[in-house]
């Protein structure tokens, strides 16, 4: 029936300029999907398409090592429904005993410590977004734990390489020290600049001529399925 | 104090009488086919909001948006899970997040089906309503459309995965649209109808037994149709 309404010209198609793809929380623009699922092999391919609607990437290790890891945790954990602050709260409790393990040098023993912080603070946010179960505290345990954690990263790191025995007075503790005060002031500048400007990043302008042609979706692509298939 | 807002919103100069721009405004960007309500400025949306504003969610529908939207939904248990949820909870959930909110959600299952549990008892929010019967899509379509009257109306399948951001995508649409799958070879595809319902039931009268767009698997019973 829907084939003979468009072949009719009775009811039009809706298009891809039609269609507002911007995803604010991916700072990405996505072009719509509609897939048939017809079977168990459909729904696999299916899930390696949602997955692959990741954030971006940003390093290597975003590219390239966490993915497999996200995918690895993020199918077991949807189907046995975890929710997702679950995981953040487990990548909370790995934080603080992290930070005593760099602490006491033993970086090279534990340190996946760090590894699996940073790829649950993967995991959860897909798992959130993948099962609907995003929250305003979900989010804010996330980021909040995003901003918090780097600079007693920093400081935890200088102190088991050997500020604990050369003081913070030395060259080491000075730059962690230096590392520290650049990352609060790169933080408070994110905070500031949209409320001097009168704007908010990444898209400031949003309702005007620059706003649209930044954010208009792609047209006349074909569907990307097979190529974002990893 | 939302009361108070609203009493001095009703006692402003720009909206005690004639024209509203914040409402004429509001309602010329509903038609621009671009439009997201998170990128009207909330203190216009505010405005038009309050105007009208009682306690109940009926009431608090933008003017000029305040077409109801209908759902009908045909569910079934053979399409597979996406991450542990199945087709029918996806829909629901995309449905969940519109604003405002579908009146009502029409779930049609197969004869004798089981109800399908939700997961999320947030979905149970939705003003869901459970069918079951025996009689071919056509007919039940028509039965949805002739009760629905002048409300519009947004047919979605069970065993198609849907972006969430469509069913928004649609509600402030004012003409009826169809979207289908980006893919050529798939035959997925998502039925937005305003208040021209005319339209279809011209096109069921016409082909009555005509099986739905959609692939066969969904003619079968037991199979999920929404």
């Amino acid at each position: 029936m829907a084939a003979r309404l468009v072949e009719t010209g009775r009811v039009p198609v809706l298009k891809d300029a039609e269609f507002n793809g911007f995803v604010r929380r991916l700072r990405r623009t996505l072009p719509y999907h509609l897939f048939t699922v017809d079977g168990p092999e459909r729904a696999a391919k299916l899930e390696r398409f949602l997955l692959s609607n990741y954030k971006g990437s940003t390093d290597l290790f975003t590219r390239y090592v966490y993915p497999p890891l996200v995918w690895l945790l993020v199918r077991p954990l949807a189907r046995w429904r975890v929710h997702p602050n679950w995981v953040t709260l487990l990548s909370i409790f790995l934080n603080p005993r992290r930070y005593s393990v760099l602490g006491r040098r033993l970086f090279h023993h534990r340190l996946h410590h760090g590894l699996c912080m940073s790829v649950l603070d993967s995991v959860d946010g897909k798992l959130a977004r993948l099962t609907f179960t995003d929250s305003e505290i979900g989010n804010l345990m996330d980021h909040g734990l995003d901003m918090v954690h780097p600079p007693l990263w920093y400081l935890s790191w200088a102190y088991g390489l050997g500020v604990a025995t050369e003081g913070w007075s030395s060259a080491l503790g000075q730059a962690a020290i230096a590392i520290f005060a650049f990352y609060v002031v790169d933080r408070l500048v994110l905070k500031i600049y949209p409320y001097i400007f009168k704007a908010r990043l990444p898209h400031p302008f949003a309702h005007g001529r620059v706003g649209a042609e930044l954010h208009r979706p792609p047209q006349h692509q074909p569907t990307p399925l097979h190529h974002r298939l990893y | 104090m939302p009361g108070r807002a609203a009493a001095s919103t009703l006692r402003s100069p720009a909206l005690s009488g004639g024209p509203r721009p914040a409402a004429r405004r509001l309602r010329e960007t509903a038609r621009d086919r671009s439009w997201n309500p998170r990128r009207v400025p909330k203190e216009e949306r505010d405005l038009v909001v309050r105007r009208s504003a009682t306690s109940t969610r009926e009431a608090r529908r933008p003017a000029g948006l305040s077409h109801d939207r209908l759902i009908d939904a045909v569910a079934a248990g053979s399409a597979p899970a996406i991450f542990g949820l199945s087709l029918l909870e996806r829909h629901l959930h995309g449905l969940r997040n519109l604003k405002p909110a579908p009146t009502r959600v029409i779930i049609d299952l197969a004869a004798g089906a089981a109800e399908p549990k939700l997961g999320d008892k947030r979905l149970y929010r939705l003003q869901l309503e459970w069918r079951r019967g025996g009689e071919s899509y056509a007919e039940r379509l028509g039965q949805v459309l002739a009760a629905a009257a002048a409300e519009s109306l947004l047919v979605l399948d069970a065993t198609t995965l849907a972006d969430p951001r469509l069913p928004a995508t649609l509600a402030v649409r004012t003409a009826s649209t169809i979207v289908r799958s980006r893919e050529a070879q798939d035959r997925a595809a998502i039925l937005f109808l305003a208040d021209d319902h005319d339209l279809i039931l011209a096109e069921l009268h016409a082909n009555p037994g005509t099986p739905p767009p959609w692939p066969p698997v969904w003619s079968k019973p037991g199979a999920c149709r929404c």
